[in-house]
């Protein structure tokens, strides 16, 4: 009986670590293999360059736990969606977001509406943020560039939303010298239940 | 009526089973000489794009060889076919080094001209057949087929044991890809990254006389 307790207790441990240390799939790009290659399998990844650094979706929180999910908020009182990818760069947290308005979306399904949208971040209707360590003043600089959600599909089988695209922006930082996000790329398989909410 | 299912699995040692039978059977009471081969390689990629920071590879092939003499007047001349399992690939040093390996199953058919008893020099073309890689998701990233010009020598070619040095240049791109620019708009797809290889092995002689197929 005891045997029996040790071994599955060995089975929890193994199927704990698993399912926590799921960093997404990275397939390297074959230009660059520093960042994810553009993929729509919603690989729950995504990447881009921070000026010369490699930003990284994943967020670490003590070994083995890792984080690399996004989420996503929807207004439908302020007609703003924002989009938040938590990641790292150089082992530092940060996280790239994106406000956006004029979508009106009021539910989970209706995110299928951005697929080919290529939205313009002017820094006023549509924003694009870069924030290292939580640090809430980098929301007064603004970033202008661009977001493009290339792909946008529901999956019935797994009643998901596989979210893929690409983005590119630049912001000023807290000490007035331009932070260049390029190259930017994601593919999030997303749910309704983790990753969205709707105010 | 449906059509009958391809296996497509089976169709490379398929194809390699009737290439080699057609070759013995275009030659009444052929023979040929077999070989073991194995050696290293130094390989790398020829792009337009701009790879960062690219370095060769060294990695290794194995496989065996068939030679035989067609022709009666051009004694000389020899015709090889191998089969041979080849890796090649380059890589990629920044902070951490990101190693492309790709291994083919390789069928290179080359024209063997002897210089003298002991120097030959050979060419032709290797038909290759991308069958793993070390890349995530690599074969549905990379093209499974190339195509590479084959030029190369032998030496101690009439000794059991010889070694030869071939340079294969690979001439069908491995990559069909959307370039991305900075802000995330796609590009023309390019068709880029051709392999080009430097193989250096032994050749062990299993059948140590040279034999003709004429009469």
């Amino acid at each position: 009986m005891r045997r029996y307790q040790y071994t599955n207790s060995k089975l929890l441990v193994v199927i704990f670590l698993l399912v926590i240390a799921c960093d997404g799939i990275f397939i390297p790009d074959p230009i660059d293999p520093r960042i994810p290659k553009y993929t729509e399998e919603g690989n729950n990844v995504a990447g881009a360059f921070i000026n010369d650094n490699i930003w990284e979706s994943i967020v670490k929180i003590g070994f083995p736990y890792t984080y690399n999910e996004p989420f996503i908020t929807a207004s439908h009182e302020n007609d703003s969606l924002m989009f938040k990818f938590s990641g790292n760069t150089l082992g530092k947290s940060s996280s790239i977001e994106f406000h956006l308005t004029g979508f009106n979306i009021t539910s989970f399904g209706e995110l299928v509406v951005l697929k080919g949208q290529k939205i313009q971040l002017d820094g006023i209707k549509n924003t694009g943020y870069y924030i290292e360590n939580y640090n809430p003043t980098s929301y007064n600089n603004r970033g202008i560039g661009q977001i493009y959600f290339k792909n946008v599909r529901f999956e019935s089988l797994s009643s998901k939303i596989i979210l893929s695209g690409t983005f590119g922006f630049s912001v000023n930082d807290l000490n007035g010298k331009v932070i260049k996000v390029s190259s930017g790329r994601f593919d999030y398989g997303i749910t309704e239940n983790s990753n969205f909410q709707i105010e | 009526m449906s059509k009958p299912k391809i296996n497509h699995f089976a169709q490379l040692p398929f194809q390699i089973l009737i290439f080699i039978s057609l070759t013995f059977m275009c030659h009444e009471k052929s023979k040929a000489q077999i070989a073991f081969i194995a050696g290293g390689n130094y390989s790398n990629i020829r792009s337009n794009v701009y790879l960062e920071n690219k370095k060769p590879i060294v990695g290794y092939n194995f496989g065996v060889s068939i030679q035989y003499y067609p022709f009666k007047k051009f004694k000389n001349i020899s015709i090889l076919n191998e089969l041979d399992f080849t890796q090649k690939g380059y890589q990629q040093d920044f902070e951490k080094n990101y190693s492309f390996r790709f291994n083919y199953l390789s069928l290179p058919v080359l024209v063997n001209y002897s210089l003298s008893k002991q120097f030959s020099i050979q060419t032709g073309v290797e038909l290759s057949k991308l069958i793993s890689t070390n890349i995530k998701q690599g074969l549905n990233t990379y093209n499974g087929f190339d195509l590479g010009l084959v030029i190369g020598v032998n030496c101690f070619s009439s000794e059991r044991f010889s070694c030869f040095s071939r340079i294969t240049y690979g001439l069908l791109p491995l990559l069909d890809y959307n370039e991305i620019d900075d802000l995330g708009n796609f590009k023309n797809e390019i068709h880029d990254l051709k392999n080009i290889c430097l193989s250096i092995g032994i050749k062990f002689n299993l059948y140590h006389e040279k034999i003709s197929i004429y009469k």
